[in-house]
């Protein structure tokens, strides 16, 4: 093991109980992460191991945003908006799958549209809409669906561009909004510049790809892409990748959440069996930290900060640690 | 043996899911009463998400099975019900081999509902059995549910229950009352020599040349493990999309059990079979359901991996 893998380390902090399983988190403030139980329980961790109820919804949470504002939960009728102590239900027909939160807009899917929280909503045109993304200036948001990928400028309530792509399930932008990752059903991976459709498809995956992102830091960003129980890890120059990836062993079986740090380039994985990875990919195949939950990994959310890492698993528990980054000599 | 499809044991509780192709209100609501969730999508599986129609089916079979599994409280069973419109082969393969849906969901069999009127008049009329998605549901069917069947007279019945086992040799029609009761203690086929004797009947009926049909292989000798994997793997690359479902027990050499194979398309599984109180036998029975299958090609090269 390298000085950099003695260096990175890892410690739970404390394990808490969130009543129910929390499968939809995010990041909330610098320190504090945000969940919606399978009760439709809203629950704020903090890292320093707090835990508390902020609102019972009610609801079976689908997807979950979280503004400077409040919070959008998407569920199987619609969405609930609570911002400002002001809680509302769009009128949106179906079930709102994913959300997305923008710099002043928060843009959630539900069917073949894309809804603005202010109002509004505009017919993506790629099927189904799976997964949004902001790309990091203004609102202008990148849409996937089961045919294709869509570029929308929610300012204007317009979709830009669209890119025909067979099934894609999920999307990442990197760091510098510059590229996109997708990754699709029939198990490829396509990375493309933002509002161009020049780019590379990634094929030979042996099922769908269910995660994907970019990974955060001062390097050069790496796309990882993740399907069943394998992890590859593409190093990318614009949008043109290497010929071959490199595959990171570490779980067992099927991995069920992945997330890239917003800084120090870790990325987290978790598998159904409760086993937690931290890796550095663009550095080190092999993983730095092993952390064990109590069941299988339902979600995985970094702080802001990206100084503690927040476990979500099935039996209901988040389990907060405390990492440190390390750093090569 | 079972003659039930099964998903592969994944080590963790699993919701058990049966997959019902004809929306049977009947049969769903005798499902219903015995407290499974039945899950019946609004629309056609494939049109609620748009693209490639295989993808469809996947996409659509995963939310609707996630949605209702992954829950505050998950169901004690799951029945998932497909339109007669629905691809039935894909969305049983993708219940089989999802990895989301193996943590979640066990696959306890499939049932296919046929209108016996319907039916039975179509034989009459020297039609097919089924056509098209219809006769795929068929050929992946574990039971063929015959509704109506009080409708139909005795003789037609004698040739809907004949030409099922034409299509599908695994598959059992049945019906009439207390279903759901006797779905969970339906006999299986029997394991080993009365599943072979069975299908040795049959074989003379079954129709080389029918569309949708089920060739029997079986060898009294143990097989040797190279070949018959070889075998397997050279059935479900030859045969792909056009397989519907491979179900058998083989006497391997160097095993102390028959190993028990299953397959829906592409996807295959295997395990052993287990003594249960049974003497361990040497003989070896797959049946192979399919779309234009060679049977003479299938049953030379069967016999050819003996050990």
């Amino acid at each position: 093991m390298t000085e950099l893998a003695v260096l990175t380390s890892a410690e739970v902090v404390t394990v808490l109980d969130c009543g129910e399983a929390v499968h939809h988190a995010a990041a909330c403030g610098p320190s504090h992460v945000m969940g919606v139980t399978l009760a439709g329980d809203l629950v704020r961790v903090s890292a320093r191991g707090a835990i508390d109820i902020v609102d019972r919804l009610g609801i079976v949470p689908l997807a979950l945003g979280v503004m400077p504002t409040g919070e959008v939960v998407g569920h199987e009728s619609g969405a609930i908006i609570r911002s400002r102590g002001v809680t509302e239900r769009p009128v949106v027909s179906g079930p709102v799958v994913t959300i997305a939160v923008g710099m002043t807009e928060v843009a959630f899917a539900a069917g073949e549209h894309v809804h603005r929280g202010s109002g509004g909503s505009v017919a993506a045109g790629i099927g189904t809409v799976r997964d949004l993304a902001w790309i990091g200036r203004r609102d202008l948001f990148v849409a996937v669906g089961t045919q294709g990928l869509a570029w929308i400028d929610l300012d204007r309530c317009v979709v830009e561009g669209v890119v025909e792509l067979a099934t894609l399930l999920t999307v990442d932008v990197s760091a510098d909004g510059e590229r996109i990752v997708a990754g699709s059903l029939a198990g490829a991976v396509h990375v493309l510049a933002v509002w161009g459709g020049e780019g590379s498809e990634l094929e030979g995956y042996p099922d769908r790809v269910r995660h994907v992102a970019w990974t955060r830091s001062d390097a050069a960003a790496s796309v990882v892409a993740v399907a069943d129980d394998e992890i590859t890890v593409w190093a990318v120059d614009g949008v043109s990748c290497a010929d071959e990836p490199a595959c990171l062993h570490g779980h067992d079986t099927a991995i069920t959440a992945l997330a890239a740090a917003p800084a120090h380039g870790l990325i987290a994985s978790g598998d159904a069996e409760g086993v937690v990875r931290l890796w550095r990919p663009d550095r080190v195949p092999e993983p730095l930290v092993r952390v064990d939950v109590a069941e299988s990994v339902t979600a995985l959310v970094w702080t802001a900060d990206a100084r503690h890492l927040a476990v979500f698993d099935r039996s209901g528990r988040v389990t907060v640690v405390a990492v440190r980054a390390g750093v090569l000599a | 043996m079972s003659g039930r499809l099964r998903g592969p044991s994944s080590g963790v509780p699993a919701v058990p899911v049966t997959v019902l192709h004809g929306d049977d209100g009947e049969l769903v609501s005798r499902y219903h009463d015995a407290g499974a969730v039945v899950v019946v999508p609004d629309k056609v599986i494939g049109e609620r998400s748009p693209g490639c129609p295989c993808c469809q089916v996947r996409l659509d079979v995963i939310d609707a099975l996630r949605s209702t599994v992954e829950r505050r409280f998950p169901p004690r069973s799951v029945v998932l019900v497909l339109q007669p419109e629905d691809d039935a082969a894909t969305a049983v393969q993708t219940v089989l081999s999802d990895p989301d849906l193996q943590r979640l969901v066990a696959l306890d069999g499939v049932t296919v509902a046929l209108d016996g009127v319907a039916t039975a008049t179509r034989l009459a009329l020297g039609l097919p059995l089924a056509e098209g998605v219809g006769a795929v549901a068929l050929g992946v069917a574990d039971q063929v549910f015959v509704r109506r069947h009080d409708s139909v007279m005795p003789a037609a019945r004698t040739a809907i229950a004949a030409e099922v086992g034409r299509v599908n040799g695994l598959a059992r029609p049945f019906a009439g009352a207390g279903l759901v009761a006797a779905w969970h203690g339906v006999p299986h086929l029997q394991p080993t020599e009365d599943v072979a004797s069975g299908f040795a009947d049959r074989l003379a009926d079954i129709d080389p040349t029918a569309r949708v049909g089920t060739v029997v292989c079986a060898a009294e000798a143990p097989l040797d493990p190279e070949a018959i994997d070889a075998w397997l793997a050279g059935v479900v690359g030859q045969y792909g999309a056009r397989l519907l479902r491979l179900q058998g027990a083989l006497a391997v050499h160097g095993h102390e059990e028959r190993v028990c194979c299953q397959a829906v398309r592409s996807f295959a599984t295997s395990h052993s079979e287990g003594r249960r109180g049974h003497v361990r036998s040497g003989s070896s029975t797959v049946a192979v359901v399919g779309v234009g299958l060679d049977a003479d090609d299938l049953r030379s090269s069967f016999l050819a991996t003996v050990a």
